[in-house]
């Protein structure tokens, strides 16, 4: 029984809650209702949307890797110019400054730009960066963003080339990316960002004459040690060692030996100097050297002088030999 | 092949101008090499490859042959296998490639003992063809390598687990599936004993309401007969009831 009391103590109390909940909800229902016939003041808001680019860059930061002097790169290396929710179209521009490695340095042109992914020299040199009115128009768009494409992009792509004689080192070099919005002025994206290029040390090798011609010599003669190969470096960045050997004279089925050929680091009067020995373990390092080149100076020589004498009892014909010379850093 | 200078001005007047200031662009093939020797650190019983990198900064393909030279015997150590790939081939104008060289340390050989240096070459071959009594000269590059041995680095071994057919059933094992029955009985007994003293219980409080029936006069058993409300009627069965339960 007490509990049935409580009970309805309780219901009561719930119905008479609702019902004042619903009273109150019609009474604000109500006045909504009859807001649009009463009296209002209307607020009209303006607001003008400029025409504006927003852009960025993908990386600040280019790596070539290792790149021999004389050697190029593809024009590969990316980066993307970004519009993040502007408006308006924009032309990228570009612009450096000279590689830089403590003081050796090349000039920015040896680092070209292109709107496609190229293979290695081809492309656009890189200028001179001086001020926002230096920097270059790519002619590469980046089209307007819309509300359904809020980020639009295009691709700018880097390679270096290394002149010839570039010393040994790492190098850097900053390049400034920039835009024209809709036509306007140059502004810059990015000022600071750097790209880098490792450069080894590297020696090549040419030689001035691929023969040299002895003359018609007498079994037992010889012929001084006065003639010239001019060995050459032509674009590495370190000296290189000169050293040679070669193979026997041959005649069809004739031969003497290698050894009878000389060799010397100065011209001689008379037949004297080293004896080329046989290669391929006969190599021998003259101790004369390519000095290295620079990018004043990017192929350096030194000559070498060979001499030949014909052994007694050699048989009559017409001989042939190879001598190698050879460039080792 | 690059004409001297000398030679360029004597033939033709105006081209050797030209060459003059051209000789980068017309000069033959030259080949190239990054400084510095191959050093190989081989495993015993084991090989390693270094690529060595050969450009060709001519305007024209260069062809070229290989050698490795002989390694010395070293410290009673058997010498190792030299392999160099390609042994020949060409590079194209303006291009690189990577000869390869492999060294095979023999497993035999002690670790950290016999050292080896060898100079490899790469000569690039002529078209020329020497009339009698010339020689040819080729152009060529020579690179120092050197080798050592090294251990072998170390292995881990994993040992496989076997997984039987009754362990994948029951994979707690026997002695678990022990503990597990025995904790099953041991919930078991202790749930029986506690409805037994619930039966129990109310055997008791059935009974003693009757005792107590029994022990108490007539005349105040009729009169708490009569005196008994319907509260208290109602609250007996409520009692009851609750006994029942229990």
């Amino acid at each position: 029984m007490r509990t049935n009391n409580n009970s309805g103590k309780v219901f009561a109390v719930l119905a008479i809650g609702v019902a004042a909940i619903a009273i109150l909800s019609l009474f604000a229902f109500d006045s909504v209702l009859s807001g649009a016939s009463s009296p209002s003041t209307n607020v009209i808001a303006s607001a003008t949307v400029n025409s504006v680019c927003l852009m960025s860059i993908s990386n600040t930061a280019i790596d070539f890797g290792l790149v021999s002097p004389t050697v190029s790169t593809a024009t590969s290396n990316i980066v993307a110019i970004i519009d993040n929710g502007g408006n308006a179209p924009a032309n990228v521009l570009v612009a450096g400054g000279n590689w830089i490695s403590g003081s050796s340095n090349f000039y920015v042109a040896n680092t070209l730009w292109n709107p496609t992914s190229a293979s290695a020299g081809v492309g656009n040199s890189l200028a001179l960066y001086a001020g926002l009115a230096s920097l270059v128009d790519t002619l590469i768009q980046i089209p307007a963003p819309t509300l359904l494409i809020p980020t639009t992009s295009n691709n700018l792509y880097f390679g270096v080339g290394i002149p010839a004689g570039t010393p040994p080192g790492i190098y850097t070099q900053n390049i400034v990316y920039g835009y024209n919005c809709n036509g306007g002025g140059a502004t810059a994206i990015a000022t600071n960002t750097v790209a880098t290029v490792n450069v080894p040390s590297t020696c090549f090798i040419g030689v001035s004459t691929n023969t040299i011609n002895f003359g018609t010599i007498n079994p037992g003669a010889n012929v001084p040690t006065n003639h010239l190969v001019t060995v050459q470096d032509p674009g590495g960045n370190i000296a290189a060692n000169i050293m040679v050997d070669g193979y026997n004279w041959q005649s069809g089925s004739n031969s003497f030996g290698v050894t009878n050929t000389l060799w010397d680091v100065s011209t001689d009067v008379t037949y004297l100097g080293n004896a080329l020995l046989l290669a391929p373990s006969g190599l021998t390092d003259t101790h004369l050297q390519t000095p290295a080149p620079t990018i004043s100076n990017p192929t350096t020589t030194n000559n070498i002088y060979f001499g030949l004498g014909i052994p007694s009892g050699a048989v009559a014909g017409a001989y042939t030999q190879n001598i190698i010379i050879e460039n080792s850093c | 092949m690059v004409f001297s200078i000398e030679k360029e001005m004597r033939v033709i007047g105006l081209f050797a101008i030209f060459a003059l200031f051209a000789i980068p662009s017309l000069a033959h093939a030259q080949i190239g090499e990054r400084a510095g020797p191959l050093q190989f650190n081989v495993s015993i019983g084991g090989n390693e490859t270094i690529p060595w990198t050969i450009f060709n900064n001519g305007n024209s393909t260069v062809y070229f042959v290989t050698y490795v030279g002989a390694l010395q015997q070293s410290d009673n150590q058997i010498t190792p296998t030299i392999v160099l790939m390609p042994v020949n081939g060409s590079i194209a104008a303006h291009s690189s490639i990577d000869l390869n060289i492999t060294v095979y340390m023999p497993a035999q050989n002690q670790p950290g003992r016999g050292s080896w240096s060898t100079i490899l070459q790469v000569i690039q071959t002529s078209n020329q063809t020497a009339s009698g009594g010339s020689a040819v000269i080729m152009a060529g590059l020579a690179k120092a390598m050197d080798i050592v041995s090294k251990l072998p680095p170390p292995t881990t071994t994993t040992i496989p687990t076997m997984i039987t057919q009754s362990e994948s059933i029951f994979p707690l094992g026997s002695a678990a599936i022990a503990i597990v029955v025995a904790l099953i009985a041991l919930g078991a007994a202790g749930y029986m004993l506690s409805q037994h003293k619930k039966r129990t219980a109310r055997k008791r409080a059935r009974k003693a309401p009757a005792k107590r029936a029994r022990r108490r006069p007539a005349a105040r058993r009729s009169s708490a007969r009569r005196s008994r409300t319907p509260r208290a009627r109602s609250s007996a069965r409520t009692t009851r009831r609750r006994r029942r339960k229990r």
